[in-house]
């Protein structure tokens, strides 16, 4: 499974790529959403992660354009990853086309289980999935 | 045509009259209630109850709205005064829906949020009452009422005099004191009240210049026992002038009055202030003669509030003399009665509230007013006729000053109104950014906990991680989670001051919301040596509540129980009683002494007096807990012994509903799987695929878990993948077959995952006893076809197998 992160903390990215290892899954980074979009274009991925608060283009934007995509990738699974916790945070990342939002900081199986869940949700049973 | 419109005006007739007479029965209710509010609330609440009633049977759906909102409103004004302001809540909500389907600004309106903040100001809400009082005083400002524009301002200057804000209260009461004038009941309490507040800020000669307004209306209204406390008032700040003699004087006329009507309260106040006074003339002997005359007969323990300047003015008299045994107990009664100090405005608030509904005074007022008026402007036109030359030009300066008079006092309330709304922005802008701090800090502590968090939780999954250092990983870890769960907690409190608490209702299955919540600390009490009970018997299934707070609520309580109990035990009980849902934490732990059961909740002060510290943790549980209990209507309340233990119980409304039928639906089904999948990825798509079809899923990552998690008998897949069974050992296939006999014996049935086996292998699946073989790479919808195919094939194989064994 290859998954690509758009964050620019390096930190974070390596606390992920880290944990994602555990799971057997490989891990793609992006530092900013420009970045991110770029990659996507040109490599295939399984899920995209993502943060909100980047310099440049933020996380909202980074989803909006991948949403507007107009070939398959347009589907890619997306999961928000940020510290933020603005009351309506939730919300608005769902209707920019998130998947789900998974909050700072991650709890490991809460990573696991969402990509999952995601994974089979947006294949709606029909994609090749296992 | 002509006849059906009489026809028609003549059913209006016949419809209308008993209409009227309703409307006038609940009207002749509410009047009584409304007389009945300051000396018997009771049966103020009795006569609105029945107004409510009556106003049910109006016909016109405005004039119904209405008059029941004036009902409730006056059944939750009732309420207040008998300190039930819990109850009184759901009536104002309720009023305030009935009437928001006529939006216009009306005085009852205005009337239900100055209820609606006294409720909040009960509740230790001051942010939220700042809130209604603000939306009260433009409503007022709307419909032209002066009279409760000033109220509402009078009860935002006691709102900042419990804050101790004193600064700000003083503005307010100027305000008030602008906005209206004609009721001197109500002046009265405003000078006195502003007179408080001066003598706070050290402005004593303002201060006395107050009270002595405040008296000049008291004895202009006759009111012999309203000159006292505002007599002793004055006395008090004229010693702190220095002013001694007037100071003995006022004390003396007060003490007059006391002797003659009785009571040994006010008398012993005035002792201690006589003493104060003598004390600052150097007489420290006639100081001590009053002071002791003033606390014969008084138990120190338990002096109420009013006795805190008195205690105040014994230490310090005990205290010069040198007799320290005598000064302590009194200068830690005056430190004990500081922190209730906050109740003192509650009973400058009464003052306020008897005002809402002091009409009888004000119309009489109104009615002096008009006629004084009707003479001066009988004298003026008189003098305007008779004017000649000098006569005119005096007019004309007069009319001139009266003209700039009346401007000024104009420009002042409209300057006051515009004030008001500038310092209403400028809170809201001094709340915003502290959120925006608090979230800004919020993200920046919660990025390096990533980084503490996400990796200790990646090393304690490593199996190589020696025991020690996993022990050791295990600290840090809790200590970052102990710290993310204080930053929660921040930011759940600034949520709650700006109101920002969301509350999301829906249909609950409460039974599976206490046990998951339940699961992990009942691990935790069994790992220190506790038993732990949860009890359902008498619990509603299916209730509509916000399941999230819930959980947040019971976290907190049970992470208190866990804490403070060392031995014994920790339950949870959820019944439902008289219509309320009840969950109680019990634990045998330390306890809780009786003076703190009211202090424990209110660590909101303790924030925001930045002493945290005194209570350990983050000393937010409970205000948070009690804040989330109150956001869903309900409220919680605590039962302890010192020693023995403690009781947290949550009362909500309950609201039972009918189980979706998505839930009934789902799992209820097919049989219990149990998955053996070491990736943790692909648990969570198969948990997400299987759980709809089959009744409760399990995950194991070896075998060995595997096998424990399989029931003694009964229809159960067991689902294993093929990589799992590889890292479980070098021959998968011996594995596999071990797992499947032991399996079959229990009664489950065995299904694999394989990439790609070959007809060599399938026959080796088939060998080990595996009923389903599912090739890798799959997609969900066909893996869960494959399954559920299986378990009908199973089912009709297993009847085949019994028809056989009954042949036999």
């Amino acid at each position: 499974m290859n998954i690509l992160f758009i964050e620019d903390d390096p930190m974070n990215r390596r606390v992920v790529r880290d944990m994602l290892d555990v799971a057997g899954a490989s891990m793609a980074e992006a530092e900013h959403a420009e970045e991110g979009l770029r990659r996507i274009g040109a490599e295939d991925f399984d899920v995209v992660l993502v943060d909100l608060r980047m310099p440049g283009m933020d996380g909202i934007e980074a989803i909006e354009r991948i949403r507007a995509r107009g070939d398959a990738k347009a589907e890619l699974p997306i999961i928000v990853v940020t510290a933020d916790t603005a009351v309506d945070l939730r919300e608005r990342c769902m209707t920019a086309g998130a998947d789900e939002v998974l909050f700072k900081p991650v709890a490991m199986d809460a990573l696991f289980d969402t990509i999952g869940r995601v994974l089979a949700l947006r294949s709606g049973g029909d994609g090749m999935l296992l | 045509m002509r006849r059906l419109l009489i026809i028609a005006a003549a059913l209006t007739l016949t419809l209308s009259g008993p209409a009227i007479a309703q409307q006038r029965a609940a009207d002749t209710l509410i009047d009584r209630a409304k007389a009945a509010m300051i000396a018997e609330p009771d049966e103020a609440l009795k006569l609105a109850g029945e107004a409510e009633r009556r106003a049910g049977t109006i016909t016109d759906p405005r004039a119904q709205a209405t008059a029941i909102a004036t009902a409730l409103w006056l059944q939750s004004e009732a309420l207040i005064r008998s300190r039930d302001a819990k109850a009184a809540a759901p009536r104002i909500a309720r009023a305030l829906r009935l009437i928001s389907a006529y939006p216009e600004p009306s005085k009852l309106r205005g009337d239900l949020l100055l209820a609606r903040a006294g409720v909040q100001q009960a509740q230790l809400r001051p942010a939220e009452a700042l809130a209604s009082l603000q939306e009260a005083f433009s409503i007022f400002g709307a419909v032209g009422e002066k009279r409760s524009q000033s109220i509402t301002l009078q009860t935002i200057a006691t709102l900042y005099t419990q804050a101790n804000d004193f600064a700000s209260a003083d503005k307010y009461f100027r305000q008030a004191a602008e906005v209206y004038e004609g009721d001197p009941r109500l002046s009265l309490f405003l000078f006195n009240n502003r007179g408080n507040v001066l003598l706070r800020l050290e402005r004593d000669a303002e201060a006395s210049a107050q009270y002595r307004r405040a008296l000049a209306l008291a004895r202009g209204l006759n009111s012999e026992p309203m000159l006292p406390p505002i007599l002793a008032n004055l006395a008090r700040s004229l010693i702190s002038e220095g002013k001694l003699d007037e100071a003995d004087a006022a004390i003396g006329e007060a003490m007059a009055i006391v002797r003659r009507s009785g009571g040994r309260g006010p008398e012993a106040q005035l002792l201690a202030i006589s003493a104060d006074s003598a004390f600052h003339r150097g007489r420290l002997d006639r100081a001590r003669s009053l002071i002791e005359r003033s606390f014969a007969g008084v138990e120190l323990a338990d002096t109420p509030i009013a006795y805190r300047d008195a205690h105040l003015t014994a230490y310090n008299i005990y205290s010069k003399l040198g007799d320290g045994a005598l000064a302590l107990p009194h200068l830690e009664r005056v430190r004990k009665l500081g922190d209730e100090a906050a109740q003192l405005a509650t009973s400058t608030n009464m003052a306020l509230m008897a005002a809402r509904f002091d009409y009888a005074n004000q119309e009489l007022r109104i009615a002096n007013l008009k006629a004084e008026e009707a003479r001066r402007e009988a004298a003026f036109q008189r003098t305007l006729l008779l004017g000649v030359g000098g006569a005119t030009l005096i007019i004309i300066t007069l009319l001139s000053i009266g003209l700039f008079t009346i401007r000024r006092s104009r420009n002042q309330v409209r300057a006051a109104n515009t004030e008001l709304n500038q310092t209403n922005v400028a809170l809201e802008k001094a709340l915003k950014a502290k959120t925006e701090f608090l979230a800004t800090t919020s993200h920046e502590i919660r990025t390096p906990l990533n980084g503490i968090l996400g990796m200790t939780q990646i090393m304690l999954r490593d199996p190589s991680v020696p025991a020690q250092t996993r022990d050791r990983l295990g600290i840090v870890h809790g200590a970052g989670m102990t710290m993310r769960a204080l930053v929660d907690d921040i930011l759940d409190v600034a949520k709650m001051e700006t109101g920002n608490l969301t509350v999301e209702m829906a249909a609950t299955d409460l039974h599976a919301m206490l046990r998951d919540v339940t699961r992990m600390w009942e691990e935790q009490a069994r790992g220190k040596g506790l038993d732990f009970k949860l009890e359902l018997e008498g619990a509603p299934l299916w209730v509509e509540t916000d399941s999230g707070r819930l959980r947040q609520m019971l976290f907190n309580l049970l992470s208190n129980a866990l804490k403070f109990t060392e031995k014994g035990s920790v339950a949870v009980k959820a019944a439902a009683m008289d219509g309320r849902l009840r969950i109680a934490v019990s634990d045998s732990g330390i306890g809780i002494p009786a003076e703190k059961h009211e202090e424990i909740f209110e660590s909101f002060r303790q924030v925001d007096a930045g002493t945290t510290r005194k209570f350990g943790g983050t000393g937010l549980g409970l205000a948070i807990v009690r804040n989330l209990a109150r956001a869903l209507n309900g409220d919680v309340a605590v039962a302890s012994v010192e020693g023995e233990g403690t009781t947290f119980t949550v009362d909500l409304p309950l609201i039972e509903v009918a189980a979706p039928d998505a839930a009934t639906a789902a799992g209820g089904s097919g049989e219990p799987v149990v998955v053996l999948d070491r990736n943790p990825i692909a648990r969570g798509m198969l948990r997400t695929l299987l759980e709809p079809q089959f009744a409760a899923v399990q995950f194991a990552a070896t075998p060995d878990e595997a096998l424990g998690l399989l029931p003694a008998a009964g229809p159960v897949l067991l689902l294993a993948e093929e990589a799992t069974l590889k890292a479980a050992g070098e021959d998968a296939v011996a594995i596999l077959t071990d797992l499947a006999k032991a399996a079959k014996e229990r009664g489950a049935r065995v299904a694999v995952l394989w990439v790609k086996p070959d007809e060599a292998m399938l026959a080796q699946l088939k060998e080990a006893g595996v009923d389903t073989v599912v090739t890798k790479p799959v997609a969900g919808a066909a893996l869960v076809e494959a399954l559920v195919a299986g378990r009908q094939e199973n089912c009709a194989a297993s009847t085949a197998t019994r028809l056989v064994s009954q042949a036999a």
